[in-house]
């Protein structure tokens, strides 16, 4: 009687194996990367629309406006006549920014009565808005030396003279490591390895206590990173400063970490449910722990603290010193070992695991 | 009475306690408290002063003086400051040549190089805004006593702090609505799978969403007033408008997490499928990367999902103070997802059940 209940028991629990199919880490996988590489292919957002506000009417203001939309990450896309139409079209997220020229703008510059040009952005949404931003400065900026320089012209002075009046100083930015400004290069290369580690962690979660299943299944993920890298650096050709052999390496000890953190929970809460959730937590957290968008050292002493539990920091922090700048792995070797000690974490609890995978009962 | 048995029965499985009480209750604190200090302010940066002079000091002095940065170190070595951006001790490098203020006094215009690690973007976007403002406000001695022929305004409109979590949050408290609703709908329909229950009838599993429905309208309330009150987000949803955009929306979130539970056979596969898909869902709202900035596939694609227009609409309504009338295109789509879902469902519950009387 009891033993054709575990009978029974044991199939129904061989059976709940074959839910997540050997396919699901192939299509999850490949997804992520098309996803990703593919949403932010065109590296920096072009013609974001914003619109314009003119009030002057005259030739002083359109021949400004032309030169507004030479720039290239906006796009002039309306031309409102009162204040609050643009508000609406912002406030209805059709544009990110305008820029009012007030009446008799032009009457009060011929006159020297200092007219204002104001421009407005939307903060809510960042990308966007500091795009938008920086373009209505810019052509702010240009309005007050395009006056400037019609007055210092009739002076008698050079070009160059005229410039080194108006703007003195010129910033030269320079961006280490990623010279093109390219977003594919700051977001792809953190949020795919986060994305396929998250898948890492689940996947051998779910599968323990049948190793060879979960370890398969975990391998063939992390086997995505290794194409993913492949495919940013080989065919899309991303800059990178480190070598081929560090990149496979740093792929390999995050996967590593990833299965030994799994491995290391399911240890110590033989529950699948929890151990799952504990992964998720950890994964979808690591996103923001490793400071790829909100600087950790901005963070609360105590979350810094704790970012040191997350291997997705780790890796971003030899990524960026390594690869994406080439410094000496003699800065990252901190974190270059983290990644090691997270992929011997099992270790540490060998025993429990080995009692855990031989005595566990999926209860649910 | 029944239905008053489906909400209790949310408390009682722990596996459903977990994804839609606790989950809802607690993911969205821990994120507001990762972003509380919302803005960079003091990064440290290192100035390479070759020039050395008045001229020079006084620019580092104006840079040093903005909220964003500190100049934490000072020297006239490149390499060294190299060696301090190798070292993480500071994110960028404000380099002046020799010649600067040779420049400045013979009217050409005097270069300034700006290194940035571009690794961080809140970094280079903090180190990079702050040192284009001081340049503009550098005036030439000439024209030191003029005031600049035009007045100019910069306003930035509602997030006046220009805070990341308060930016962040904003689009994923939503998207934790329904991601939690369709894991705990998905994982009480996959459970009876595997027990090998029988299949919910078609009303039996209405009443389920209809439970979730009225149990998602209380969590909503404190997902999307009572946390961006705790940490002070921006806030200008009316009651008027919250509600007339919650009743469509988590419609529309019902109703997909109903059609999406047909897939679930097992207790633990909402887990592995939804983790992974939050992120993906997060971008396809634009509100990180611009929608006009996607390949029109995606943003197509981004419509299949009730999270699109419910985070838009939300961004909008709270964080953009807009009337409840400037996003009805956005309520629109979520009626349209509500009837296309209900419908799906409807057409598989009814698949399945012709399956199993095949079987039998």
């Amino acid at each position: 009687m009891i033993k054709a209940k575990l009978k029974s028991f044991c199939e129904m629990c061989r059976l709940s194996y074959r839910q997540v199919s050997i396919g699901f880490p192939v299509v999850a996988g490949l997804f992520t990367i098309i996803f990703f590489t593919s949403l932010l292919d065109s590296g920096m957002p072009q013609q974001l629309p914003i619109a314009v506000v003119d009030q002057d009417q005259t030739s002083t203001t359109s021949a400004l406006q032309q030169r507004l939309s030479n720039f290239q990450s906006t796009k002039i896309v309306a031309n409102f006549s009162s204040l609050s139409e643009a508000r609406i079209a912002m406030q209805k997220g059709e544009i990110y920014g305008y820029i009012l020229f007030p009446n008799r703008f032009t009457e009060d510059l011929l006159s020297g009565r200092q007219p204002d040009i104001s421009f407005y952005y939307n903060s809510a949404i960042f990308t966007g808005g500091v795009l938008a931003m920086k373009d209505l400065k810019t052509i702010s900026v240009i309005a007050n030396a395009a006056v400037g320089q019609a007055t210092l012209q009739a002076k008698g002075l050079t070009e160059d003279q005229i410039m080194s009046i108006l703007q003195p100083v010129l910033i030269q930015g320079h961006l280490t490591g990623n010279p093109w400004a390219n977003y594919n290069i700051y977001i792809s290369t953190m949020v795919v390895p986060g994305v396929i580690i998250l898948l890492v962690t689940l996947l051998l979660c779910y599968y323990l206590p049948k190793v060879g299943r979960a370890v398969q299944n975990a391998f063939m993920m992390g086997l995505f990173l290794f194409i993913f890298q492949l495919y940013l650096y080989g065919i899309l050709r991303l800059p990178h400063e480190g070598s081929w052999l560090l990149i496979l390496f740093l792929t390999l000890i995050l996967v590593g970490a990833a299965m030994g953190f799994a491995f290391f929970i399911f240890a110590l809460i033989p529950s699948r449910r929890m151990s799952m959730s504990i992964c998720s937590l950890w994964g979808v957290m690591s996103f923001s722990m490793s400071g790829a968008a909100y600087p950790v050292d901005m963070m609360h002493p105590l979350l810094q603290a704790l970012s040191y539990l997350f291997p997705l920091r780790h890796y971003f922090m030899a990524y960026q010193m390594n690869v994406l700048h080439g410094y000496s792995i003699a800065f990252s070797w901190i974190h270059i070992s983290a990644l090691i000690l997270f992929s011997a974490l099992p270790l540490l609890v060998w025993g429990r695991l080995k009692y855990q995978i031989r005595s566990f009962v999926y209860t649910d | 009475m029944l239905l008053l048995d489906d909400i209790k029965h949310i408390f009682k499985d722990e596996a459903t306690l977990i994804l839609a009480v606790l989950v809802p209750l607690l993911y969205p604190l821990v994120y507001s408290f990762i972003y509380t200090n919302e803005i960079v302010t003091d990064m440290p940066v290192c100035a390479v002063d070759m020039s050395n002079t008045p001229e020079s000091r006084n620019f580092i002095r104006q840079y040093d003086a903005t909220p964003e940065v500190n100049v934490l170190y000072k020297t006239n070595n490149l390499e060294e400051a190299k060696r301090l951006m190798e070292t993480q001790k500071v994110h960028a490098i404000i380099y002046f040549p020799e010649d600067f203020a040779v420049s400045l006094q013979s009217m050409r215009q005097a270069p300034v190089q700006l290194y940035c690690d571009m690794g961080f973007i809140l970094y280079y976007k903090a180190a990079y805004l702050s040192a284009y403002n001081v340049m503009l406000a550098q005036k030439h001695p000439l024209m030191a006593g003029n005031a600049n022929p035009i007045k100019v305004h910069e306003v930035r409109m509602f997030n006046t702090i220009e805070g990341y979590g308060n930016f962040l949050l904003q689009a994923i408290l939503p998207l934790i609505i329904q991601q939690t609703l369709l894991m705990a709908l998905g994982t009480e329909v996959g459970t009876r799978r595997q027990r090998r229950l029988s299949e919910l009838s078609i009303r039996q599993h209405m009443r389920k969403g209809l439970a979730y429905y009225i149990f998602y309208f209380l969590l909503a309330g404190y997902l999307l007033v009572v946390v961006p009150s705790l940490f002070n987000f921006t806030q200008m949803i009316s009651v008027g408008s919250l509600l007339l955009f919650l009743v469509p929306t988590l419609i529309a979130m019902t109703a997909f997490a109903l059609f999406v539970s047909l897939f679930f056979k097992h207790r633990e596969t909402p887990f592995i499928y939804i983790a992974f898909t939050s992120v993906i869902l997060l971008f396809l709202t634009g509100a990180s990367w611009p929608e006009q900035a996607m390949p029109l596939f995606w943003q197509w694609f981004a419509w299949l999902f009730p999270s699109t227009p419910a985070v838009r609409a939300f961004i909008q309504l709270n964080a953009m103070g807009a009337e409840i009338s400037y996003v009805a295109g956005y309520l629109g789509v979520l009626l349209i997802q509500s009837v296309a879902y209900f419908a799906l469902f409807l057409l598989g519950k009814h698949l399945i059940a012709r399956r199993h009387k095949a079987q039998l």
